[in-house]
């Protein structure tokens, strides 16, 4: 079923060349590095910036940002790519998923998670929102990936998240995001990658509730997969 | 496993060749049906020089060694074909023989017996003459003559001679006053008149003789094979040859052609179908014969 | 047309023709007409095709007694035969084919002692020897053609006279001989694998001497032309009917019934004949068993006559009617026989063959490991044996090595075909640059001995630069001139000696990249393309000593100098549409959380896991842009990110990372 769809998606045309974004407000200290450049410059109002530009919020800083009918507020101690504030379709969420497959050359099972795993307060924001402030990076673009999420560019955060686990190993062990973007799996209705997401996350240090959590969602995923496999 | 088997095969099979060769058995085969010419051969003259009968094969045919006889009676009715002539001669002829008394050559064989005349001899009541009977035989190389006593004799040529007519196909009547005795009468068949025909051809220097004849299916048949000597009158009976009188004969080649030229000049072919009777009303040692005889004379060129 | 013409007349003036003998008569009866048995080579009476299952040499002979007054054991037949692919030669010869008559005829020469000295004569009819020659046309139609040679000997005793002083006469024997050809035609068809069917000449042509003697033409053996049917109808292997019928009406009719054992078979079989010639209507029967081997056949039969063979027959008959078989006639005895048979076989049964083989990979050399896993060639190979084979495939490729280089043994049941894969090897030295047509030559084999099959094939054997445009296969060239590839790049390092000397040793390969492709960009004057083509590569050596090169060159390059001092690097592959490029990934070996040592911006590198599945650091690098270190990798990264990244490349397959270690 899904390397049949990932045949198909082979087919689809190339996304079009990200656009530009105006900074229509900076709020506090905001830092932006371009492409590939190894320097960090200050964020303005009035900037325009390319779809490559990388944005990195401190503590009690924002800024918004606006492309054609589109407006972004990266709220503090966060970090995002402009090239990840887009809407994606579902299909290239499952391209994106695939890239992760393949950057991970061994088998997937050794995971080594748990291993360095700092425990982080979380700062539950309701039922649709995790935020972590601190000044580790990895976790300002978890913040990032959470925002997209909340502005409703799903697909986007939760490639975005993948990609940030991937640069940053550390931040795997922070259960609340693993379940945030986990979530998100199973609500776009990606239950195969939401299992193996859980099952992950099952091997984690988890609290009684999590755990709770997790096996539920679990069972639920393996149903909800027998009887889309029937 | 597989090249004992056939070693085993080979050896068996050489023992076979060596051990077991007959030859198959051949089928017998007999002449139920008298398909095959019948072909009897028998050497008349042992000395083509010897010159044992006087009154010539020519003109009887006789050619009855008469040393094998006691009493012999012989009737024949003769046709002499020469170049296409033909003469009829009729001849009757009896001996009696002493077998005590033989005759012999100088170098002490027997070449006859002294006949002797028991009586009177009539054929069809016509009266035997009496002559002497005079053989020629060799003796150291010489030929000479005598006499071994007398016989009955009567002969007919062509609208000459004796009264007596040899009749074909038909019986003749023998009377015989034996002197002492009773006289005793009775006749004897004569056979159909036997006309043969010989086409003598030649092939790669080899004589190629085919008899056909009247066929009659007699008893009795057969041809004496002759040759008449360079410059010489008489005939010398070679060969005999009997056969069954189904009309047609191929003269066994070798026969013919073993008549060399230089010795004889001419070919002597007599076909004689023959009747014959023995002892006739308990006439004892006394053998009848009728016989009808063509004789053909071919000159060898 | 006239040909057509002539063929229908002669057909009809066989067909119109009656009265001749059963001609078709052999000693075994019908049974070796089954089944596949040969049970006798070399048998001309009952067909003119023999066309066994004989591979090589076959001999048979036939030996028994005859049973006429007395016994008598004879030699039938010793026969020979000799297969060449589609043909056989047979020779037979028959010393027991004979038959005599002795006639005493009426005529004798009488003695003077009037004893008779009968003449007898003598007819002898012997079948000498025959050669056959047979050939198949297809698996279905078959012909064949014998020739026989006769010998006949009519003897008789003449009367000779021996003229000398005296007169006798001798019996004097003259015989004749006559010898007699005799040759047939025929041909046999299989319409299916139960029922086959052959017409065949009687007396197609026979060359007879004529005798001397006129009278002796009608003793001659009686060579009337006919045509014979054949069928043999087996709807099972335990079963046959089988059956012959002559123009003249004599027939044969012949069932047998066969038990098979693993290796050997034991059949039973009884014939009836009806000859023109003999009586009664049915002349004789002919019971037989059998029981063969593949290689070996053993007959023990018999032939009974129901009429009366008895010690006399007429002459008269003999000489109206003759006859017209040697062996078997109106005066033929009862007779009981003994037939072996044996095949030999000196060359090699082939149990397998091709049926197409077919070059699936050009050869390129500098892949040298590629075929030891991917089959050049793949070969369709069909059982054609009985049994279960284990073939070995074996190939050489000409003008690439001599050696005979051997494939997987495979195993092929019987009547089955198999795919078999042809691997092959590339000599190490191989250093030919030109590209050139070969042969390739396959074989199959099963025995230790000859192969089974052979078969050529062209092949493409390219040059020792080209490569096949799989990007995998690049690999092949950065492994070959490693030993340049570590003096040179040792030379480099050993050059900034003290720079290692001071650095941390985890950032040892992320220096030790720097330095050699700094040192690599300098050393190529010039950026070109000279052949602008993907189907030839640079090797390592070679690029530096042009100073220049495509791609795939630099990329070759560049991989081979890091992998000589232990930097691992992988190919990228990047296939967008038409443009195909290769650029390199390198192992830092540092962990994610080390990058802030290398850069600070987290799009200069990806991650990927080892084998052990810890994180690594890994660098794009591109190889083409001959500058400064940093340009290259950024250049690489921008590259990667876009394709492999953002458009999705690496999932959509068009951009493949491939390690070279």
């Amino acid at each position: 079923m899904k390397s049949l769809l990932i045949i198909l998606l082979i087919f689809l045309p190339v996304n079009a060349f990200g656009q530009l974004f105006k900074v229509v407000k900076v709020k506090g200290s905001v830092q932006g590095q371009v492409g590939t450049s190894e320097k960090w410059i200050e964020i303005k109002e009035g900037n325009t910036l390319d779809a490559n530009t990388m944005l990195s919020t401190n503590d009690n800083s924002s800024v918004q940002l606006v492309a054609n009918d589109l407006k972004f507020n990266l709220r503090e101690s966060s970090a995002i790519s402009t090239s990840a504030i887009k809407q994606m379709s579902v299909d290239e969420l499952l391209l994106a998923l695939a890239l992760d497959d393949m950057m991970q050359a061994p088998k997937k099972n050794n995971d080594s998670d748990a291993k360095n795993t700092a425990v982080y307060g979380t700062n539950l924001n309701g039922n649709n929102g995790v935020f972590i402030k601190s000044n580790d990076f990895g976790i300002k673009r978890l913040n990032g990936a959470v925002q997209l999420a909340q502005v409703g560019l799903r697909e986007s955060a939760v490639a975005t998240a993948r990609e940030i686990y991937r640069k940053y190993p550390e931040v795997k062990g922070i259960t609340a995001y693993r379940l945030f973007f986990g979530q998100i799996l199973v609500d776009l209705g990606l239950y195969q990658e939401a299992f193996e997401e859980y099952k992950s996350i099952q091997s984690l240090k988890l609290s009684t509730k999590e755990k709770e959590q997790v096996e539920e969602t679990l069972e639920m995923l393996s149903k909800k997969i027998i009887s889309e496999e029937k | 496993m597989k090249s004992k088997l056939l070693i085993i095969v080979l050896i068996s099979a050489a023992a076979l060749l060596i051990g077991g060769c007959d030859k198959p058995a051949p089928t017998e085969l007999i002449d139920d049906q008298s398909v095959q010419e019948l072909v009897e051969v028998e050497v008349l003259s042992k000395e083509i020089e010897d010159e044992y009968y006087s009154n010539g094969f020519d003109t009887t045919g006789i050619t009855q060694d008469i040393r094998n006889f006691t009493g012999l009676i012989s009737l024949t009715g003769t046709r002499l074909t020469i170049k296409n002539f033909d003469i009829e001669t009729s001849t009757a002829f009896g001996i009696f023989l002493d077998r005590t008394k033989p005759i012999r050559n100088s170098e002490n064989e027997i070449i006859g017996f002294q006949s002797f005349i028991p009586g009177q001899l009539q054929i069809n009541n016509h009266i035997a003459r009496i002559a002497p009977f005079i053989i020629r035989f060799r003796d150291q190389g010489i030929n000479r003559d005598t006499t071994l006593g007398n016989h009955y004799i009567l002969f007919r040529g062509k609208g000459f001679g004796d009264p007596f007519v040899f009749n074909y196909n038909s019986s003749i009547e023998v009377q015989f006053n034996p002197q002492p005795g009773n006289q005793k009468q009775f006749t004897i068949q004569t056979p159909t008149q036997v006309i043969g025909n010989i086409n003598l051809s030649k092939k790669e220097n080899k004589l190629n003789a085919v008899l056909q004849w009247n066929a009659a299916n007699s008893r009795e048949f057969e041809i004496i094979l002759g040759a008449k000597k360079k410059g010489k009158r008489n005939v010398f009976p070679l060969f005999r040859i009997r056969t069954r009188d189904d009309g047609l004969l191929r003269i066994p080649p070798n026969l013919l052609n073993s008549i060399s030229t230089q010795n004889f000049d001419a070919i002597v072919f007599s076909l004689i179908r023959r009747v014959s009777k023995n002892e006739p009303e308990g006439i004892q040692n006394l053998t009848v014969i009728s016989q009808s005889i063509h004789t053909i004379i071919f000159d060898l060129y | 047309m006239r040909f057509k013409l002539l063929l229908i007349l002669l057909v009809s003036f066989y067909l119109s023709k009656n009265g001749i003998a059963q001609n078709s008569f052999g000693f075994s009866g019908l049974m070796n007409s089954t089944n596949n048995i040969s049970s006798l080579y070399g048998n001309y009476e009952a067909s003119q095709i023999n066309f066994s299952q004989l591979k090589d040499w076959g001999f048979s002979f036939i030996y028994g007694p005859e049973f006429s007054s007395s016994v008598n054991l004879n030699i039938y037949s010793i026969a020979v035969e000799k297969r060449f692919s589609n043909h056989i030669l047979s020779l037979r010869y028959t010393p027991g084919y004979q038959k005599e008559f002795n006639f005493n005829t009426a005529s004798a020469i009488i003695l003077s002692d009037s004893t008779r000295q009968s003449l007898s004569s003598k007819f002898s009819y012997k079948e000498l020897f025959g050669l056959g020659y047979y050939f198949r046309f297809s698996d279905e139609l078959q012909a064949g053609f014998n020739l026989r040679y006769f010998s006949q000997e009519f003897s008789r005793e003449i009367i000779s006279p021996v003229i000398a002083d005296t007169i006798y006469l001798v019996r004097e024997n003259q015989s004749e001989k006559l010898g007699l050809w005799k040759g047939e035609l025929g041909f046999n068809y299989s319409f299916s694998q139960y029922f086959s069917a052959g017409i065949s000449s009687i007396n197609l042509f026979s060359f007879s001497e004529d005798p001397f003697d006129q009278e002796l033409e009608k003793f001659k053996l009686k060579t009337e032309k006919g045509v014979m049917l054949t069928f043999n109808f087996s709807p099972s292997r335990t079963f046959g009917l089988s059956g012959i019928i002559e123009s003249n009406k004599s027939f044969q009719i012949g069932v047998n019934g066969r038990i098979t054992f693993s290796n050997s078979s034991v059949g039973i079989g009884c014939s009836v004949f009806h000859d023109k010639t003999q009586s009664p209507f049915i002349a004789g029967v002919i019971p037989s068993v059998n029981f063969s081997t593949s290689f070996l056949s053993v007959s023990l039969s018999g032939i009974k006559y129901f009429s009366d063979r008895k010690d006399y027959f007429s002459y008269g008959d003999f000489e109206n009617n003759g006859i017209t078989n040697v062996i078997n006639n109106p005066y033929s005895f009862d007779k009981a026989l003994l037939t072996i048979a044996f095949a030999l076989n000196t060359i090699q049964e082939k149990k397998v063959e091709f049926a197409d083989v077919k070059i699936i990979e050009d050869i390129y050399p500098a892949l040298t490991e590629n075929y030891l896993n991917k089959p050049f060639a793949v070969a369709t190979v069909v059982n054609v044996s009985d049994e279960r084979v284990n073939v070995k495939p074996f190939s050489r490729i000409n003008g690439l090595s001599e050696e005979l280089i051997y494939s997987p043994i495979i195993s092929i049941n019987p009547g089955d075909t198999a795919t078999i894969s042809y691997f092959t090897v590339i000599p190490e030295n191989y250093a030919i640059t030109k590209s050139e047509i070969s042969t390739a030559d396959f074989y199959i084999l099963t025995s230790n001995e000859e192969f089974d099959d052979q078969i050529q094939k062209p092949v493409l054997v390219n040059g020792v630069n080209s490569w096949d445009g799989d990007v995998i296969n690049l690999k092949y060239f950065i492994k070959k001139s490693f030993d340049f590839s570590i003096s040179y790049s040792k030379r480099i390092l050993s050059n900034n000696k003290t720079l290692f000397d001071t650095l941390e040793n985890r950032l040892s390969d992320f220096y030790k990249t720097k330095l050699i492709y700094n040192s690599f960009a300098e050393a190529m004057v010039y950026v070109s393309d000279p052949r602008a083509s993907s189907e030839y590569v640079q090797y390592p050596e070679e690029t530096l000593k042009l100073k220049g090169g495509d791609c795939d060159d630099l990329s070759v390059c560049l991989s081979s100098l890091l992998e000589s001092v232990g930097v691992a690097t992988a190919l990228v592959d990047y296939q967008l549409g038409e443009l195909r490029h290769v650029n390199l990934l390198v192992n830092t070996k540092l962990s994610p959380s080390e990058a802030g040592l290398i850069t600070s911006n987290e799009n200069k590198y990806l991650i990927r896991k080892n084998n052990l599945g810890n994180d690594e650091i890994w660098i794009p690098l591109e190889a083409t842009s001959l500058k400064r270190f940093e340009d290259s990798w950024q250049a690489g990264a921008e590259k990667f990110n876009k394709d492999a990244l953002e458009n999705y490349g690496l999932s959509r397959g068009s951009v493949q990372i491939i390690d070279v270690y």
